[in-house]
């Protein structure tokens, strides 16, 4: 079986909002929209820590951090059990994903689902350009909708756009019931996180805290289990310079 | 394509009114959810990729960040709806940060230029430069009739006041070939180009000491960083702006052990990340360096070999002259120049050789043939005696035990160094501080090893265009450097300066300095024309508009200059939307109607084989087919392992020549100097606030400001403040604020940041003027430059801060309807 996880390690995370980015784009979201979001662990506004200045060098006690959170694809998902249609699913491969046609837009799942990773399209979705943007269609007002692990693009072995955009390695992706690949390799070795574990959603998105890991363009890292995945597209990328378009 | 299909290409105002203030919330970066009431329409299917149908090419991002990023751009349709980061031919570099992945919505901008035009109350022989400015009109021109006025105008300036008072203004704005075709043809016509004010000051400093550094100095390749045991970043949010695209080295350095020093006034992304942060008072870095040294001296733990090796440390200064002792002064030859060191067997004076260990002194006064001289290092450790880390704690505002920490870990742990940005060289003095690390690093013998780091860019690659920029028969062009300009424009000094033709820019009435005395000084301007694809301040200023491609329409050869050792290529992912053009095919036809036909191949294609042949490092047609080409560089890889480029070969810790500042403070050794950020400045009483504009993420000097996706996270202009600074002026969270000098004001809204030091204040900059609700923060910075390194101090400004008049119309961003950063101007080329 195959079961899809990422870990994010947040030691690593710079809080860049590379990926957050690349989501929206590569999933076509809404302008007003975000499936990712990078929360900073700190002051009210992004980017602020909370604490005191230090005074004279010392003894100050700010703190910031921050936390990518998109849909967890939780396990024991409430979102999925409160969906009176069935919209909402898990996948055999560990993805829990929306059917558009189904979804009524009752919004259970999102009132649900405890890490707010779901919004609804209460509106026409606003793109730039109008056609949309990325490599799946866009929704339709009326339903519900979240990260889907870019299925489109695990189908085709590519990995999620947020981990390809990630600058700082912090973003690994694979099959959790592949003991030898990468993103159980790291989550054997590292002490790890799953976000409100005491309400046994069971999160397949696993974050590392308190020591860092070793980033994936390093040689020699050995917990490297997967091979690396192809970036661009899995028709390739245009390799005459364009001639042929 | 024609006309209507690539308006079809939907830029439509109606299709992103999208509010402003609304977005941000609506995001729940604080973790609220809005719950909004029901509304049903049919649905889509479930996800489907379309891959099938999604055509990739290579291009690459290039706004001088550093990044210089190979991209891969998905088209559909003939629309560009994806980009990501490209493999490098060298894969550690592989990178992208969210501006690179948000240039579909450069591209679809609503501020896209579409048309030439001509503003309505300009024309040759008439120009009312009075008109320019926000209210200005303009009127749709033909690219002929626009390139003859430009042609026309040139050559009357050129014969009434001659070709150096036509300048070819070029900014930072894209790292294509796009410079290049321009110098070649200011070069053919005899213009003036410009050199820079910003930036070149900490580098400048740098260079005194090792001959290396103009901008920053050259670093080692960032592959190398995580050799580092010991990074000390000082003054930069690197993880946030400029380098977040190399993030994975400063990470793998940490991750192997290195130790992370920040030292900012500021709490940054990068501070939090940090073993140990120096939360210096703004303007005492040099300081602090001078502290370092001591430490080091006090501590005996300068690397001596390195020191007798490569730098003057051991050689003689003369106590009457105070020029370093040389050969030709004792019983040599006259022409020996050789500087001297005492040996430290025999006790006999030795020349140094660059490059060349020496068993000599490094402390000590001697006399030689009846002339007394004290080593360098002697007189350095005299000169640090009054910057102990006590003395310095108590001036920077920090703790004496942290400075010696950071020190020792940089003197003990092996190769590491300091990365320095350029906010440094943003206060006035910076190159101060540029003498003084490059000092500090010599000591801990941090040069021209694995793991040593000078700076936060690394010198990456430069396109070699050969005499491409210098055609046969031309005569070449005159240099202006920044600071200089205005007197050209206002004085004629050296030369008038009257038809401007500028291209890659925001600078004129948007990113410089004192940004309202510059739109006077244009006014001495007959002419002024502007190249850019998007409408900024600048091309709103001008009297004729160039709407050029955005890169994705063209194609290009960018390299990577302080970024990483790949040359890329860009292909034209479609043609230029409406009626823009090619920068190339611009300058191309300009040059034509200046008579030079032949400067310029029709075929761009060509012309870029021409322009490459003459680097022998890649070939163009490879670079063409895998996107980027790793090139093998000497300039890439280690830096600093060949003699220093000085007088004497070695590192130079006395400068011998004395430079001397403004103020009369003398240079021969590291002395802090300080403007506006001396507390008993003048100006201290009346605007008790230091102000200054860090870069952000969320763009690269002023591009992005008009991206609908950047936008939706950082949707207005802030002013970050200590909670404290700001009840203290009874100013809230959220609030709009006046914030004022002697020079001018802006109004935006406040921002409690527990990060700020108090007494700081920040606007981050590139905001265009237009996205203010009043002023600019460039209203309030000035253009005084000092003597020896002459740099914009952006950062060496005082203001105050009050709560903002009620008169002032907010509802750009508080009525939620109006979103006019997304809007069209009335007259954007839509008439
Ligand atoms: S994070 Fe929320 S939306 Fe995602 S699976 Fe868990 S409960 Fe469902
Ligand atoms: S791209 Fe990586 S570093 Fe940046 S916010 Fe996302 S997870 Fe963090
Ligand atoms: S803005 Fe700079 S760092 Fe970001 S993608 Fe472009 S070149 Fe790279």
């Amino acid at each position: 079986m195959t079961d899809y996880g990422m870990v994010i390690d947040l030691e690593r995370c710079i809080g860049c909002n590379a990926c957050a980015v690349s989501c929206s784009q590569e999933n076509n979201v809404s302008l007003d929209k975000q499936w990712n979001r990078i929360l900073t662990e700190g002051g009210d506004a992004m980017d602020t820590p909370e604490g005191s200045y230090p005074e004279n060098g010392r003894d100050g006690t700010l703190s910031m951090n921050h936390l990518p959170l998109a849909c967890q694809h939780c396990d024991n998902a409430p979102c999925v059990k409160v969906c009176p249609v069935n919209a909402t699913y898990k996948r055999d491969d560990g993805i829990v994903e929306i059917d558009y046609d189904k979804c009524m837009g009752c919004r259970y799942c999102m009132s649900a689902c405890p890490y707010n990773a779901r919004v609804f399209n209460f509106d026409e979705p606003k793109t730039l350009p109008t056609d949309g943007t990325g490599n799946v269609e866009e929704r339709k007002q009326g339903v519900v909708e979240k990260c889907t692990f870019c299925s489109h693009r695990v189908e085709e072995d590519l990995d999620p756009a947020c981990t390809v955009a990630c600058p700082a390695d912090a973003r690994i992706f694979g099959d959790l019931d592949d003991e030898e690949s990468t993103a159980s390799r790291y989550v054997e070795k590292y002490e790890t996180e799953q976000l409100l574990d005491e309400l046994e959603t069971d999160p397949n998105t696993y974050y590392i805290r308190g020591e860092m890991s070793p980033g994936r363009t390093r040689s020699g890292n050995e917990l490297e289990g997967t091979e690396k995945k192809a970036v661009g597209n899995p028709n390739g990328v245009a390799t005459d310079g364009g001639d042929g378009q | 394509m024609p006309m209507s299909e690539q308006d079809g290409v939907g830029v439509s105002r109606r299709s992103v009114l999208l509010s402003a203030g609304a977005a941000a919330g609506m995001l729940g970066l604080g973790g609220h959810s809005a719950l909004q009431s029901l509304t049903r329409d049919e649905t889509d299917a479930a996800v489907e990729g379309l891959f099938d149908e999604t055509q990739v090419l290579n291009t690459a991002c290039a706004p001088n960040c550093r990044g210089k990023c190979p991209l891969n751009v998905h088209v559909r349709d003939g629309q560009i709806k994806f980009v990501e980061p490209q493999m490098t031919d060298d894969e550690r570099y592989r990178r992208g940060c969210l501006l690179g992945q948000s240039h579909v919505q450069r591209v679809y901008s609503p501020k896209r230029l579409k048309y030439p035009m001509v503003r309505a109350d300009w024309e040759p022989g008439a120009p009312n430069p009075g008109g320019r400015g926000e209210d200005a009109r303009f009127e749709q021109v033909s690219w002929d009739d626009a390139l003859q006025y430009v042609a026309d105008e040139m050559r009357r300036v050129r014969s009434e006041y001659g070709p150096e008072s036509v300048f070819f203004h070029t900014g930072s704005g894209d790292n294509g070939m796009g410079t290049t075709l321009f110098g070649r043809l200011a070069s053919m016509f005899g213009g003036t180009q410009q050199s820079w004010s910003i930036d070149s000051n900490v580098g400048v400093g740098f260079n005194r000491i090792t001959g290396h550094g103009f901008f920053l100095p050259p670093t080692n390749e960032s592959a190398d960083w995580v050799n580092a045991n010991t990074i000390i970043v000082w003054g930069s949010d690197l993880f946030k702006s400029q380098f977040q695209n190399d993030a994975s080295k400063v990470l793998d350095a940490i991750e192997s052990g290195a130790k992370l020093v920040v030292v900012d006034p500021v709490y940054t992304t990068t501070a939090s990340k940090a073993d140990l942060w120096l939360p210096i008072k703004p303007g005492k870095d040099t300081h602090l360096a001078l502290a370092m040294i001591h430490t080091v001296l006090a501590d005996g733990s300068y690397d001596d070999a390195f020191l007798r090796e490569r730098t003057t440390a051991g050689a003689l200064v003369r106590d009457d002259t105070d020029e370093m002792l040389r050969m030709r002064d004792l019983e040599g030859d006259a022409d020996d120049d050789r500087v001297v060191g005492i040996h430290a067997e025999t006790g006999e004076p030795v020349p140094l050789e660059p490059d060349t260990y020496a068993e000599i002194e490094l402390f000590g006064e001697y006399e030689v043939d009846g002339i007394r001289a004290t080593t360098g290092l002697s007189l350095l450790e005299d000169h640090v005696a009054d910057y102990s880390p006590e003395t310095v704690a108590s001036v920077a505002d920090l703790d004496p035990a942290d400075i010696k920490t950071a020190a020792r870990w940089l003197a003990t742990r092996g190769p590491g160094g300091i990365a320095p940005s350029y906010a440094l060289g943003r206060y006035k003095y910076g190159h101060v501080f540029g003498q003084t690390y490059a000092i500090l690093l010599a000591l801990t013998g941090d040069y021209g090893k694995s793991g040593t780091i000078h700076a936060q860019h690394p010198a990456g690659t430069t396109l070699n265009s050969g005499e491409y920029g210098s055609p046969d028969g031309a005569p070449g062009t005159q240099s202006l450097s920044m600071h200089e300009v205005p007197a050209a424009l206002e004085d004629g000094e050296p030369f008038p300066i009257k038809a401007i033709y500028g291209m890659e820019s925001n600078m004129l009435a948007n990113q410089f300095p004192n940004r309202q005395r510059w739109h006077d000084l244009l006014e001495n301007v007959d002419m002024f024309a502007m190249a850019d694809f998007h409408r900024t301040p600048t091309v709103q200023h001008a009297d004729i508009i160039l709407p050029a491609a955005h890169w994705f329409e063209r194609e290009d050869i960018t390299d990577a200059w302080g970024s990483h050792p790949h040359i890329s290529h860009r292909t034209k992912a479609h043609e230029p939307l409406w009626d823009a053009r090619d920068d190339y095919h611009i300058i191309a036809e300009l040059a034509d109607k200046l008579g030079y036909d032949d400067l310029f191949l029709d075929d761009k294609r060509a012309e870029l084989r021409k322009i490459a042949s003459n680097d022998d490092r890649f070939d163009f047609d490879e670079l063409r087919r895998k996107g980027n080409v790793r090139v093998e560089d000497e300039a890439a890889g280690i830096k600093y392992t060949d003699p220093f480029p000085t007088d004497t070969g070695r590192i130079e810790l006395y400068d011998e020549d004395h430079p001397v500042e403004d103020d009369g403070t003398v240079l021969d050794l590291p002395r802090p100097i300080e403007d506006r950020t001396a507390t008993d400045h003048d100006l201290a009483d009346e605007y008790p606030l230091l102000f200054m504009q860090k870069h952000s993420k969320w763009r690269i000097h002023s591009q992005w400001a008009d991206n609908a996706m950047v936008r939706k996270f950082n949707a207005e202009p802030t002013l970050d403040i200590h909670p404290s600074d700001a009840r203290e002026r009874g100013i809230d969270d959220g609030d709009y604020v006046r914030v004022y000098n002697d020079r001018g004001e802006v109004v935006v809204r406040a921002s409690y940041n527990e990060g700020m030091r108090p007494g700081l204040i920040n606007i981050d900059q590139g905001w265009w003027t237009d996205d203010y609700v009043h002023g600019s923060h460039q209203d309030l910075t000035h253009m005084e430059v000092n003597d020896l390194a002459p740099t914009f101090a952006f950062y060496d400004v005082r203001a105050d801060v009050e709560p903002a008049p009620e008169t002032i119309d907010t509802s750009k961003y508080t009525a939620p309807e109006s979103a006019d950063w997304l809007e069209g101007y009335p007259n954007g080329g839509d008439n």
